[in-house]
């Protein structure tokens, strides 16, 4: 099964995409910390990771870096979450595979993550 | 003859003659004017000697006798043998002559006497007296004369005009009964004043401001006393108002100074010392760049300066900065004062702190925005809930359930909307909107959002007229934001309607849109200020409609920041037509 990671600090988000993407065959992992579970996601070596910009206490962008830098992630496309539209110009620029603003779409989430995956 | 006569004969008869000896001039002449004697004095009136005049006629011989009034006095005194007495002036000698002349048997004897001193003398009492009049009469001061006890006496025109009276309505009476007494109780003596004010009451028994001096006159050894005052009630009152205007400056919060055309402070108001925490001594003389923040570019200024120097108000935010160090935030009015020729003499400045209010304005923006944010995390997992379920039922029967779920979804739209509404507000206020400009087909746009419109919308219809294929660069989110806020508003605000026009027209380097609906319309008071924030239409019956008052001001300012303009024509009960226009190249 295809596994996806998603980092948020809001459990109920969470809550909700896991339950949506298990219900289209992904198998999901999800984490309100960012930088303590990159080792876990270089373990698990999910097909994509879902990270909110905005965590509490990390700057989700400092998370992102820190996935491109280590060896074991680089690889992995990133799709930033954020409330902020404009974030989306920030995820381009440094190279990330996907952007989600919220609030968004069931079908956009899934279109986002068929995009990356399938990539 | 009389005696005078003879006598003169028999003593200028002789060897000495006293005849020469006295004040006046003495002719004899003969009937036919022949001179037979004459004394030593005439030298002093004629100018020649006794010896050449004697023996010549008076009328021939003497330039200028010749018809004038002495020879005609002379001829009637002969013919009709009686004394004359006559003054006279001679215009060829310009002296005044006092002349006797008695007949006698062979002729006339002529006393002449010099009067011209005494003339002149009389002549300037006249004068002056004819000048005093003219002068008292025509003045515009109030002149009177009282004596020692303050009975009036003399009242000039000016007097009468101004209080009302008629002289012989006063004449007699005491001043006191027409002066307010307690303005003349600070005086020490009624009789002594020096630019004194004081109240006189008009003969209507309104108080009218003088401002007098008093003195006294010796006259055929009386005492008088003369007052001259001048109606100083319209400089009160203007002062007074000058006085109010002037406690207004120094009360008011606002902080106000004058300078210069070249920038020099001239004056600064006590709020302009508080705010600033500058001394009035401190400033004066300085140009007010001495609170300059630095905060500014120096276009600002420039810009502000070419305002003020063509004549014109600059209104404007500027950021200052106190002695202390500490920097405010200003609502700055500078106006420049002209003189009657419209030249500029001074500028005029007036500043409200509105430090408080734009940090209020700072905590709200950053409320909204966070709050914004809080509001989209549980959004979204209402929004993937309730499309989770849509799918999960999708192919049921449960139709109730269906319909449910769609609402659902609808309201987490127009949620969605308005959160996203609420963030752009605090983006616009402080400035935080980007674009992303990219080509796109404008008319291609409208007709998908007029479908989507029409395919949730059954109230009304919707008319696109003009091409609708225009290719433009803009921020195409954002622009179908403002058509689908036109769009909505058009619907919303015309109820009874059953369509919505929009069209599309090319300009030269632009492309406008409007979009028009016949609802209930604006009254033009209203007209400007519904692109401001949270400001909303009414109709007349005071039905509300739904929304915050955000749509508008979004717009707007999303084609201000794309350098296009939008504007709005509308007519109370009838409609409105929005337009905006947008440059094809971005």
């Amino acid at each position: 099964m295809t596994k996806i990671v998603i980092i948020d600090d809001n459990e109920a988000i969470l809550e909700a995409v896991k339950i949506a993407l298990d219900g289209f065959g992904y198998e999901v992992l999800t984490s309100t910390k960012g930088e303590m579970f990159i080792p876990t996601i270089a373990r698990i070596q999910p097909a994509v990771v879902l990270l909110d910009l905005l965590l509490s206490g990390e700057d989700g962008g400092e998370v992102a870096k820190a996935l491109r830098k280590n060896n074991d992630t680089k690889n992995i496309p990133i799709i930033l979450i954020s409330a902020d539209p404009s974030a989306e110009k920030i995820a381009k620029d440094s190279g990330i595979e996907g952007f989600l603003s919220k609030p968004f779409d069931l079908d956009r989430l899934l279109a986002v993550v068929d995009d990356c995956v399938c990539n | 003859m009389t005696e005078i006569s003879k006598s003169i004969i028999r003593l200028s008869t002789g060897e000495i003659s006293i005849l020469d000896n006295i004040d006046e001039a003495v002719f004899v002449i003969n009937k036919n004017f022949k001179i037979i004697y004459v004394n030593r004095k005439i030298k002093d009136f004629l100018g020649v000697d006794k010896e050449f005049i004697l023996n010549k006629n008076l009328v021939k011989n003497i330039y200028g006798l010749k018809n004038n009034i002495f020879y005609k006095k002379f001829k009637i005194a002969l013919a009709e043998s009686k004394p004359i007495k006559f003054a006279a002036r001679d215009k060829v000698r310009n002296r005044w002559f006092g002349v006797k002349a008695y007949p006698f048997q062979k002729g006339l004897a002529i006393f002449v006497s010099d009067i011209t001193k005494r003339k002149i003398l009389d002549n300037n009492i006249k004068e002056n007296e004819k000048r005093f009049r003219l002068i008292t009469e025509n003045a515009k001061d109030l002149i009177s004369i009282t004596d020692k006890h303050g009975n009036y006496v003399y009242l000039n025109p000016s007097f009468e005009k101004t209080l009302g009276y008629k002289a012989e309505m006063l004449l007699g009476t005491n001043l006191m009964n027409i002066v307010n007494r307690s303005d003349f109780s600070r005086l020490d003596d009624w009789r002594k004043m020096e630019d004194f004010q004081y109240r006189v009451k008009r003969v209507d028994g309104e108080w009218v401001w003088l401002e007098s001096n008093r003195f006294k006159i010796r006259w055929q050894n009386r005492s008088f006393y003369v007052g001259i005052g001048r109606d100083v009630t319209e400089r009160r009152i203007a002062r007074e108002e000058l006085q109010k205007l002037y406690s207004a400056v120094e009360q008011t919060l606002d902080g106000i100074f004058i300078t210069t055309l070249n920038g020099q402070i001239l004056y600064v108001n006590p709020a302009f010392e508080k705010i600033t925490g500058y001394s009035e001594k401190e400033v004066l003389g300085k140009n007010p760049n001495i609170i300059k923040s630095g905060k500014h570019k120096k276009a600002y200024f420039s810009k502000m300066w070419k305002t003020i120097n063509r004549g014109k108000t600059f209104r404007g935010v500027v950021i200052n900065k106190k002695k202390n160090g500490e920097l405010f935030y200003t609502d700055h009015t500078i106006t420049p004062v002209k003189d009657e020729h419209g030249n500029i003499t001074y500028f005029v400045g007036i500043w409200k702190d509105i430090t408080s209010h734009i940090e209020e304005e700072k905590r709200k923006d950053e409320f909204i925005s966070i709050a914004s944010h809080e509001l989209k995390t549980p959004i979204t997992t209402v929004k993937v809930f309730t499309q989770l379920l849509q799918k999960m039922f999708k192919d049921s029967d449960n139709v109730e359930v269906n319909k449910y779920l769609d609402r659902m979804g609808y309201q987490v739209d127009k949620l969605t909307n308005l959160v996203r509404d609420l963030l752009d507000v605090s983006r616009l206020q402080s400035g935080k909107l980007e674009l992303r400009k990219e080509k796109f087909d404008i008319g291609k746009l409208i007709k998908e959002i007029a479908e989507n419109f029409e395919a949730t919308n059954n109230t009304h219809k919707i008319f696109i007229e003009g091409k609708p294929r225009k290719m433009i660069k803009a921020d195409k989110d954002r622009i179908e934001q403002v058509i689908i806020n036109l769009i909505s508003n058009a619907i919303k605000y015309s109820p009874d309607a059953k369509k919505v026009e929009i069209k599309v027209e090319s300009e030269k380097n632009d492309i406008i849109i409007s979009v028009k609906d016949f609802g209930v319309g604006i009254a033009q008071e209203y007209l400007n200020k519904i692109f401001g924030r949270f400001y909303r239409v009414y109709d007349t019956r005071d039905k509300t409609f739904p929304g915050l008052g955000m749509g508008l001001y979004i717009s707007y300012e999303i084609i201000e920041r794309h350098k296009g303009k939008m504007w709005v024509e509308s007519k109370k009960d009838e409609g409105s037509t929005f337009y905006f226009s947008l440059p094809y190249l971005g």
